[in-house]
């Protein structure tokens, strides 16, 4: 298909014209900057390395127009003498409040082939209020139509209905497991060492796979090529500081950043005090931090390389001390990812980008019981690890083709659990053993071709993937065709529609309502069949309002094979190790459902509104006697609404408000009596609740306000900010879980009470204020 | 000052917010009504010699137990004979202890169990005696494994020998062996210490552990299996269990299930796992009970004294 899409591709007496956008203060790349020629109208965008490469017919000059929201436009005239190679530099513009959120920052969104897509600018996810004040990528994703939350104040992404496993999230195009701390409540991303966040939901290009759902594409920062700066925050539960510079001005830059919370620091001091007083010492860990890393330097204008580096965990024990006794146990676990990147310019309309890549996620339990005689101690390890390569080529022939093509490998490790036994008496050596160390290894292959060409009015992307997963003795093959279409109706308006479809080979087993660290990532066996899906989607797109708004409409329809859920009964928590075949059942999905989109992306006031409407649908042999019955997280609507307001430069209120309809919930209709055989001998009585309609039923619909308003000041060298927020603004109750029993009500008139039985809704999360104080340098 | 307006009105807003109960809402979810219909069951083994059964109407799962149930009867057929029955007129009872004239035998014999509500359509439910187990017990060895936790349990290896015609259920259990005891007391007079024999039937079940995956807890049979995966071979199987009285001789005891009795046993299991945990998706109990809810499962042991 890649020859017939390079055989197609007229060639003549041409002039090509490359370089790279860059940011003139830190010598960032920019994404998706815009160049035009405004003789002939031709144009090229930059890509995710800021690379642009726009091939123009012999003439004598062009007079090309450099632009960037948020960055002023530069015009420059250039003769037209062979190939010219131009790097731009772009300066903000002078007003800076202009965020957007847009699918594509250079492109405007009528125009793009591509659809079911959002690039979220991390200025505009820092001004969104957030938990406790930790700004949080992933709780910003969840206000995008189509992006749905889990459990309150998680940051589980559900993409039209699909689960958090079938996310294909890349730290700068490293595979990343564990996506979350404190059980879910924070993501990993420190927004502060981000550059850009994008979210395909559908209409997936052919360079994605590997998952069903949705593919989120993180970029840390490259590092500042040309002065030191620094930003950072104090908040309530964690610090944050990130630096950057040059170690060779214009050549070589370094970014370092970490975070840390402080739960631990507070509570040391109370509860060693307390401890002391029983004559016991009490060692507490209780954390979680991340650390970002990158080296960038520029060999020469065609080589670049960089290094990025992650590593982040959770650390959560207590080690007691009592006399000659010692005992405790604890918990950590956490990612570490390592890419190298080198990009090459082959020539001004071939580009390469090949990166090497390791991904780790481990967790590890350790329990710890010495009587200054008998020592024993345990410990559970289970993880997945990754390495692998791939290279992705860019060549952009002309203004009317940008072709894409490549591969990658990956070699997965699983251990899903094994543990370390370890006893001791007197010094002697009683037990010394490993149980449980089954280990499988699988690799994954994968290849893709695809072309963004133009026929008149009509834009086309069309492309193939191919991707292949041996485990054991088993070989997964699978030919995935993708294609996304755009009619420009108008100037302003285009319809668009697409179709793809996604193989994915690994799994991860979970509890749905929960993200827990012993979640197990797991591969597709003989046993256990690779997911599968197909989309299709078609929409509308249109910009108006003199650029301000943007508005998109689009309607989805999605069918998953073999997704995984475990049988009835099956317990989540450890215990599956070795036996997790038998415990998961596979079946099919369906979803399907409207989304809208409009924005502001401009002026005071930017913000935007997103809304779905969807259905959601699971059917398991095994499952709820068979019959199809709603996902978990079905939800017929899901509306988000998020605005800033800039009173002034040094004043803005933001806030965000979500309503949903409630999670579908498995509940007893009925019960009796019954005699139960005791394990020992004899029998007892007891009630059972039966009747379980799965999913059947639903809590109270979710909503909730958040609130924060930002002072800025700028000193001389530095600026600060202080951020107060709330997060559930006016103290909704929304239910976490449900439970039921016999509750009294009293009629305040009459003062009467009457019990009943009747069902509760748990809420965990009530208003939340915070106060953060932010710094840059 | 414009800071101090901004800030006075979030703290207005957010002390407005202020409410009693701020973490739970009673709601009142539409539960359908529910249309109350006998609910029977019985866990019946070989060697039996009451059969413990309860008769009861189910209720939803938001009313109250209705006292005021009609008359009521249990009855029990082994080949279409009536073998047990429980009084007729036994308006307040739902625990019937029916009591067997002879123990429930290995051999296979078709059983029925059937209850009658006034006013309701009869219930009943069938089981076929599956036949006796068939192993051999490889080893036993006191303190011969490792548990997952690091405990030294006793280990047990035994070959299962599957029939290859049919699909097969396993359950096993390891107790304590009944013994005779010696009890001495002072009589009446004080004079005299008086020393008899008594059997202790007291049977208390050794928690049982298995490295084997294909073995599941099984409320009521410690471990369970299905020949899924080995229909018709000899399959080895691997216990551990924790044995706290070494005064005391454990029992194996081998079940052939019914499927019924696997499946109650399994779902039985998750059911109580799932109790009381509020992100675990409710259980519902094996069902096999016709025109009614409930179950009726039957299993046939062999014991072996472990020695």
């Amino acid at each position: 298909m890649l020859l017939l899409t390079l055989a197609a591709i007229p060639l003549g007496a041409q002039t090509t014209i490359s370089g790279y956008f860059t940011d003139e203060a830190s010598g960032e790349p920019l994404l998706s900057a815009n160049v035009i020629d405004l003789n002939t109208g031709e144009g090229a965008l930059s890509n995710t390395y800021g690379f642009y490469s726009l091939t123009l017919p012999k003439a004598d000059s062009a007079r090309l127009r450099f632009s960037y929201i948020g960055y002023q436009s530069r015009e420059i005239t250039v003769a037209l003498r062979g190939d010219r190679k131009i790097d731009v530099q772009m300066s903000p513009s002078v007003d800076l409040q202009v965020v957007e959120v847009t699918s594509d920052r250079g492109e405007r969104i009528e125009q793009q082939t591509q659809m079911s897509r959002t690039e979220i600018p991390v200025a505009q996810i820092k001004r969104i209020p957030a938990l406790l004040g930790e700004v949080d990528v992933l709780k910003t994703l969840q206000l995008l139509p189509g992006v749905q939350s889990g459990g309150e104040g998680t940051t589980g992404l559900y993409v039209r209905g699909g689960s958090p496993d079938q996310n294909l999230v890349l730290l700068d195009g490293v595979p990343i497991y564990n996506v979350s701390h404190l059980l879910g409540i924070f993501s990993v991303f420190n927004a502060d060492a981000l550059r850009n966040v994008t979210l395909t939901k559908g209409g997936f290009p052919a360079r994605y796979g590997g998952r069903l759902s949705s593919v989120l594409e993180i970029n840390m920062k490259e590092g500042n090529l040309n002065k030191w700066e620094g930003e950072g925050s104090v908040g309530l539960i964690s610090s944050k500081l990130t630096v950057s510079g040059p170690i060779k001005k214009g050549k070589t830059s370094v970014l370092l950043s970490g975070r840390r919370t402080y739960a631990d620091f507070i509570a040391k001091p109370l509860i060693k005090s307390a401890a002391s007083q029983d004559g016991s010492e009490v060692d507490l860990s209780l954390y979680f931090y991340d650390l970002n890393a990158k080296l960038q330097h520029k060999v020469n204008d065609k080589h670049r390389l960089f290094l990025s580096f992650y590593s982040g965990a959770d650390v959560f024990g207590t080690e007691i001390k009592e006399d000659d006794d010692t005992f405790g146990g604890g918990t950590d676990w956490g990612n570490i990812i390592t890419a190298g990147r080198w990009n090459w310019e082959i020539s001004p309309k071939l580009f390469m980008n090949t990166t090497a890549t390791l991904s780790r996620y481990e967790i590890n339990i350790d329990a710890l019981a010495d009587d200054g005689v008998d020592d024993f101690r345990a410990r559970y390890v289970s993880g997945i690890y990754d390495f692998g390569g791939k290279v992705d080529l860019d060549y952009i022939p002309s203004p009317d083709h940008y072709v894409r093509f490549g591969g990658g490998w990956t070699n997965h490790t699983y251990r899903p659990g094994a543990v370390s036994l370890k006893a001791e008496s007197d010094g002697e050596v009683d037990l010394d053993t490993l149980v449980g160390s089954q280990t499988d290894y699988s690799n994954e292959f994968y290849a893709y071709a695809e072309d963004d060409f133009r026929l008149g009015a009509l834009k086309v992307n069309a492309g193939l993937h191919f991707s292949a997963f041996s485990v054991n003795d088993e070989l997964y093959t699978s030919l995935q065709p993708r294609l996304g279409l755009r009619y420009l109706v108008k100037e302003d308006i285009s319809f668009k529609a697409s179709f793809s479809t996604m193989q994915q080979y690994i799994n991860l087993l979970t509890s749905e309502a929960l993200s827990l660290p012993t979640d197990l990532w797991v591969p597709s066996t003989n046993r256990v069949r690779p997911q599968s899906s197909w989309q299709v989607a078609a929409g509308a797109a249109k910009t108006f309002g003199g650029d301000q708004f943007e508005i998109s409409l689009e309607a989805y329809y999605k069918q998953m094979k073999n997704v995984v859920s475990f049988r009835e009964g099956a317990s989540f928590i450890l215990g599956l190790e070795d036996a997790w075949e038998d415990k998961v059942t596979q079946g099919d999905g369906e979803a399907y459902g409207l989304e809208l989109f409009i924005q502001k992306k401009q002026g005071r006031f930017t913000g935007w509104l997103g809304y779905t409407l969807s259905w959601n649908w699971r059917q398991f042999d095994e499952i709820n006697s068979g019959e199809r019955f709603p996902f978990r997280y079905d939800r017929r609507h899901d509306l988000s609404i998020v605005g800033n307001y800039n009173l002034s430069d040094r004043v803005w209120v933001s806030g965000a408000f979500v309503y949903g309809t409630g999670n579908a919930v498995s509940l007893p209709t009925f019960g009796y009596q019954t005699a139960q055989r005791n394990d020992g001998s004899g029998f007892t009585s007891s009630f059972v609740e039966a009747g379980v309609e799965k999913n059947g039923f639903r809590m109270s619909n979710y909503h909730r306000l958040d609130l924060s308003i930002s002072f800025r000041k700028k000193k001389r060298k530095w600026e600060r900010t202080w951020v107060i927020g709330a997060y559930n603004a006016y103290w909704h109750r929304n239910p976490y879980f449900l439970t039921a029993g016999n509750f009294t009500t009293c009629d305040d008139n009459t003062g009467q009470c009457t019990t009943k039985r009747r069902v509760r809704e748990i809420s965990i999360l009530p208003i939340i204020p915070s106060v953060s104080y932010q710094f840059k340098f | 000052m414009r800071t101090l307006i901004y800030l006075s009105l979030i703290i207005v807003f957010l002390a407005s917010s202020c409410d009693e109960d701020s973490f739970s809402q009673t709601v009142d979810i539409p539960i359908p009504e529910h249309e109350p219909l006998p609910a029977l069951t019985l866990d019946l083994r070989s060697g039996d010699t009451i059969a413990n059964s309860v008769l009861d109407l189910s209720r939803g799962i938001l009313e109250e137990a209705d006292q005021t149930i009609g008359n009521k009867q249990v009855e029990l057929y082994r080949d279409d004979v009536l073998i047990a029955a429980s009084d007729p007129n036994s308006q307040s009872v739902r625990f019937f202890d029916l009591m067997l004239a002879a123990p429930i035998g290995t051999e296979e014999a078709t059983y029925r169990l059937v209850g009658k509500i006034d006013g309701f359509t009869e219930v009943e439910a069938t089981q076929i005696m599956p036949v006796i187990p068939e192993f051999t017990l490889i080893s036993y060895e006191p303190e011969g494994a490792i548990d997952i936790d690091g405990f030294r349990t006793d280990e047990i290896i035994l070959d299962l020998e599957d029939d290859p015609a049919k699909e097969d259920f396993y359950g096993f259990r390891v107790t304590n062996t009944p013994r005779d005891q010696i009890s001495c007391f002072i009589n009446s007079s004080g004079d005299t210490i008086v020393c008899d024999t008594f059997r202790n039937e007291f049977v208390r079940d050794y928690y049982l552990q298995s490295p084997d995956p294909l073995l599941n807890e099984g409320t009521g049979y410690g471990l369970v299996l299905s020949d899924q995966s080995f229909n018709g071979n000899t399959y080895r199987v691997r216990l551990q269990a924790d044995n706290y009285n070494r005064d005391s001789m454990p029992t194996l005891v081998v079940y052939r299930l019914t499927e019924d009795a696997y499946r109650y046993a399994v779902s039985r299991n998750a059911y109580e796992d799932s109790v009381g945990n509020p992100f675990a998706e409710p259980v519902n109990v094996h069902n096999n009970v016709a025109e009614g809810y409930g179950y009726f499962v039957l299993s046939n042991g062999v014991r072996v004294v472990l020695e």
